[in-house]
């Protein structure tokens, strides 16, 4: 009955077919070979009535989801002949030629301006001409493929912006698990060390005593034995010197046992009595008891601290002396660190310790902040690890911050983490786990 | 969000406006199975109908498991119910015009995802600067609806809702996924939940080019509401889960 122009419009054309708007052309250029009788333009949108148009309406636009068009048309010469060439500027680039046929159907239009000219077979035939303009729908509008581009943009950008966070935290996952590998072994290393050490040393230290007392023991017979004055002296001098290297024997050897027993810790940081504590009653005891301990050893110490305690916090059980004996430490440990970036710091300098307390869901978060020395990157994974100081030697044994690493973490199943930026401050943060 | 299936989807598809499901009503052409099978409409219409009923599911899990469930999860339950509440009003009252509620569903969506997130993060000022955009949301939707697009349109502000909750999903899953303390990213509910709500409003936002779709290409559309049926099960499917691992979650 008609056509439909190409393959693509016969598609479209199955799936819409709603409203038939009719256009009278009657009276339009009555020279020509041929007369457009109809214009029926299909919506794909409106389901309504065939509606007529004013015909003289010169140039009509139609909206772009009436762009299924019917243009009917007879030859004014012979009504009977059905041979037309016709052409829709805008689309067609040549005259089609009908043999038999009276009507013409162009499919889904674009947007743009069109004018469809018919005309018959007869040589010299005038067309007949109508112009029309579809209005271009979103589609055609500047902004819609900048816009859907920034749409799937934005949407891989968030997949790919999450793929990248989660391979961070699994690297991160990664470095804490061989860093808490590396600290468990380093544990059991140094307390196997500690065990073999510790025989000996008690041999050491008693025969050393034993040794020391024997010296004094014939020091003091010296005088009752029948012997002349310059070997009296002689061997007075030798038991002196024997005296003397026994006491330093003894002394060393104390210092290596008080060693030894704090590498020993180590294996017993489970061994404390568990009780409901108050941790923020806890931190506030300790915090000033560092503090004034600080300041007994320290002259014209003068440091600004402060709790910022969640006044909810839960109490649960803990080892009330070995958290706090992690507690002294770390207050130490960042009263030390705020003394000595006051020496290197001008009198501006304000040496600040403060400790937050918080609880969240089923955890208690204590967090300790110092805007002392700070520590420098590449040592901030060894500071958990036995043996190793930033201290002066004598000052430290480093095995401080591994033993609260070790009861927090293997005696309290909680979590201990530092950040730090040198020169500016250090943050020490434990998590105790309950319930 | 969690309501599309029941609610903006429906808006479209339980009576598409431009779609003759009625043979009576089906012009001749559509007739001719040859031309025009009709299996695309009738497999887009069971799917969107699964899509739909997909909510009850979670609903379901979420209230036998109710004991179990932090605060958070509880006001994702609450949100789910009271979506399936409106979307039952709404169907038994047969409403024509799916528009306006889908400015109501957009409220429920902004009032839940905001409650759920300041709940489920702990810094204050983050919960303050949820609750004060939420409402401003909230007004520019009503607004919206009484003022600007008018409650038969689809308007903007619908958009706007989820650019808002895509915000608070990256924004959360963001600080989630910093958060050491969890083990297991996916035995935790609120990964689930917030992956839900992500994948589905931002396939939602599309929705915006729904008008012109329907528009240019019928196929096309019906395509598209396929594919978000299938990202609404999905969603839903991620929220059965996650109240089933409503025992694991690590609130931080």
């Amino acid at each position: 009955m008609f056509w439909i122009k190409n393959a693509r419009c016969k598609l479209l054309f199955t799936g819409i077919f709603l409203f038939v708007l009719c256009v009278d052309t009657k009276g339009q250029k009555t020279s020509a070979s041929a007369k457009i009788l109809n214009i029926k333009v299909l919506s794909i949108l409106r389901d309504s009535a065939f509606i007529m148009v004013d015909s003289l309406s010169p140039h009509p636009t139609f909206p772009y989801d009436q762009n299924y068009l019917m243009f009917q048309f007879v030859n004014t010469n012979d009504s009977t002949k059905k041979s037309f060439s016709y052409l829709l500027a805008g689309l067609d680039y040549e005259w089609i030629t009908c043999r038999s046929c009276s009507q013409v159907q162009y499919a889904h239009l674009d947007g743009g301006e069109y004018i469809f000219k018919v005309k018959s077979l007869e040589p010299g035939a005038e067309p007949a001409v109508y112009s029309f303009k579809i209005a271009g729908n979103i589609w055609h509008q500047w902004w819609i493929v900048p816009m859907l581009m920034l749409y799937f943009l934005f949407i891989i950008g968030l997949v790919v912006y999450f793929f990248v966070l989660y391979q961070f935290r699994q690297k991160l996952k990664e470095q804490r698990l061989i860093h808490k590998e590396k600290m468990n072994s380093m544990t059991e290393l140094t307390t196997g060390i500690a065990h073999e050490i510790q025989n000996p040393l008690n041999f050491v230290n008693n025969f050393s005593e034993l040794s020391l007392e024997l010296a004094q023991d014939i020091k003091g017979e010296l005088d009752s034995l029948d012997v002349n004055d310059k070997d009296r002296i002689y061997i007075d001098d030798m038991l002196s010197d024997l005296i003397q290297n026994q006491q330093k024997i003894n002394h060393h050897g104390q210092q290596a046992g008080s060693i030894v027993k704090g590498m020993l810790e180590h294996s017993r940081v489970t061994s404390g009595e568990r009780e409901l504590t108050d941790f923020n009653q806890l931190v506030n005891e300790y915090l000033k008891r560092s503090y004034h301990g600080f300041g007994t050893k320290e002259k014209d110490f003068k440091v600004e601290y402060e709790t910022i305690a969640d006044v909810n916090l839960p109490k649960i059980m803990v080892s009330p002396q070995d958290v706090g004996r992690v507690l002294l430490n770390i207050f130490n440990n960042a009263f030390y660190a705020v003394n000595e970036q006051k020496k290197q710091k001008d009198a501006s300098y304000l040496p600040k310790v403060t400790v937050f307390t918080e609880h969240t869901d089923k955890k208690i978060v204590i967090k300790v902040r110092d805007n002392g020395t700070g520590i420098s990157p590449d040592i901030l994974d060894k500071i958990f690890q036995p043996f190793f100081t930033t201290k002066p030697a004598g000052q430290g044994t480093g095995l401080g911050l591994s033993l609260c690493y070790d009861i927090v973490t293997r005696g309290h199943s909680g979590e201990m983490y530092v950040t730090s930026q040198v020169g500016q401050f250090t943050e020490i943060t434990m998590r105790f786990h309950y319930g | 969000m969690a309501s599309r299936p029941l609610g903006q989807t429906v808006r479209h598809l339980r009576q598409p406006p431009d779609i003759h499901r009625n043979a009576a009503e089906t012009p001749d052409v559509f007739r001719n199975k040859k031309l025009f099978p009709m299996k695309l409409i009738d497999f887009a219409t069971y799917l969107v109908a699964i899509a739909m009923y997909a909510v009850v599911a979670p609903i379901v899990v979420g209230s036998l498991l109710f004991k179990y469930q932090p605060k958070a999860i509880r006001i994702l339950l609450a949100g789910l119910t009271v979506i399936l509440i409106v979307d039952g009003i709404m169907y038994l009252s047969d409403y024509q015009n799916k528009n306006t509620f889908l400015y109501v569903f957009s409220v429920i969506d902004v009032a839940m995802a905001s409650a759920m997130f300041s709940v489920l993060t702990n810094r204050q000022f983050a919960r303050r600067v949820i609750y004060l955009a939420s409402v401003l949301v909230i007004v520019l939707i009503a607004l919206d609806a009484l003022y600007w697009s008018g409650l038969t349109q689809n308007g903007y502000s619908n958009a706007i809702g989820k650019v808002f909750i895509i915000i608070l999903c990256v924004f959360y899953l963001t600080e989630f996924m910093q958060n050491e303390e969890i083990p297991r990213l996916r035995d935790q509910p609120i990964l689930w939940i917030t992956v839900g709500f992500l994948t589905y409003n931002l396939i939602g936002l599309f929705d915006v080019f729904s008008t012109q779709i329907v528009s240019y290409s019928q196929s096309l559309y019906i395509q598209f509401y396929m594919f978000w049926s299938i990202v609404t099960i999905f969603m839903n499917g991620c929220f059965l889960f996650a109240f089933w691992q409503s025992k694991n979650m690590v609130n931080h």
